[in-house]
């Protein structure tokens, strides 16, 4: 049996947000998550913001992140910034069908109480009409040590016409 | 993707290097490693490839890496070594969740007519509470097979974390 675990998976359509709520736990430390089929109505990025165990979205000005943007059409970019109120360019979409966004991330250490919760971020190439394609390598970090329990998406601008999250536990047996 | 788990070590007190061996395949490999921490302040993970022939970390100077780093605070950087005795992450601390996360994935150890391979993505708060990591890959120039990997902090012990091998099936 695989130590990669189906936790949940969520769709949503014509939402401003979607968010993934109670899939963190004491079962594991470390999950993969998996958004594809992802349409906005504006090319934009989309934002990221964690849950925690009141169920609260967590807009404190804690998230520290960097994103590598590797270009076609233009030369590399770098996008960073400490104190944040969310880890805020994470994936582009184009508001195409055609050019849907792709999405793998590693979440480490949400649900413990005693720790940062990091995540390791990638992107597939992205493809924008007129502009070309973006591939992206992102790191992000919430410096607060509350549990953290789930997930919240949105565009920067506009609202996801559909978009699709799988979320997986990678178990250690010990 | 499945991920089927061959080592693990929780590191709970301090230990002087943790190895992680199994590899008996021509699979890839996966490395999972989180909150890894040292005793030492400022110190920074390193990691050798194990020698299938006797278990033991191979210190001889033929790793190279590159990797961009990624930097929250300022602009990103280039990383690059040729010919060390080991690869070198980012500097970890002994303040709040100062520590290493990463994956990485590790390709043709089990063959002894190739180099041994290794691609690895890192998120590490510094000892200065920076946020940075490393993107990117490195290669022990060695023709051997190579069974597993093995971690230490070069100037003290590993005082915590969580150090997991899996074969990609």
């Amino acid at each position: 049996m695989s130590n990669l675990r189906l936790i949940n998976e969520t769709t949503a359509s014509s939402v401003a947000s979607v968010s993934v709520t109670d899939v963190f736990s004491s079962d594991f430390d470390i999950y993969q998550i998996t958004i594809n089929n992802s349409d906005i109505t504006i090319k934009d990025y989309s934002e990221l913001r964690f849950i925690n165990s009141s169920g609260s979205v967590i807009s404190a000005s804690n998230y520290d992140y960097a994103n590598l943007e590797m270009k076609t059409y233009s030369s590399f970019g770098e996008l960073k910034a400490t104190s944040q109120t969310s880890l805020p360019n994470m994936w582009y979409s184009s508001n195409e069908t055609a050019s849907q966004g792709s999405f793998n991330m590693w979440v480490f250490n949400p649900y413990s109480s005693s720790s940062y919760t990091f995540v390791l971020a990638s992107n597939g190439t992205n493809y924008i009409t007129s502009f070309g394609a973006m591939a992206n390598k992102i790191i992000g970090v919430l410096k607060n040590t509350s549990s953290i329990t789930g997930m919240q998406f949105f565009p920067n601008s506009g609202s996801f016409d559909n978009i699709l999250v799988r979320t997986y536990g990678l178990r250690v047996d010990s | 993707m499945g991920l089927v788990q061959v080592a693990t070590n929780t590191v709970t007190s301090a230990v002087s290097s943790v190895s992680l061996l199994g590899i008996t395949t021509d699979d890839v490999y996966m490395v999972a490693l989180n909150n890894v921490e040292p005793v030492v302040d400022g110190d920074y993970l390193r990691m050798r490839f194990t020698k299938a022939s006797d278990d033991s970390a191979d210190n001889s100077s033929n790793y190279d890496r590159a990797a961009k780093e990624l930097r929250a605070d300022t602009t990103f950087g280039d990383s690059s070594q040729t010919n060390q005795d080991a690869f070198n992450f980012i500097e970890n601390g002994t303040g709040t969740s100062e520590t290493h996360n990463s994956t990485m994935y590790l390709f043709n150890f089990n063959n002894a007519s190739e180099y041994s391979f290794a691609t690895f993505e890192e998120a590490s708060v510094m000892y200065n509470q920076d946020f940075r990591g490393r993107n990117g890959g490195g290669v022990l120039t060695v023709a051997q097979a190579t069974n597993g990997v093995n971690y230490f902090y070069p100037s003290g012990n590993i005082a915590s974390g969580t150090f997991t091998m899996y074969k990609v099936v």
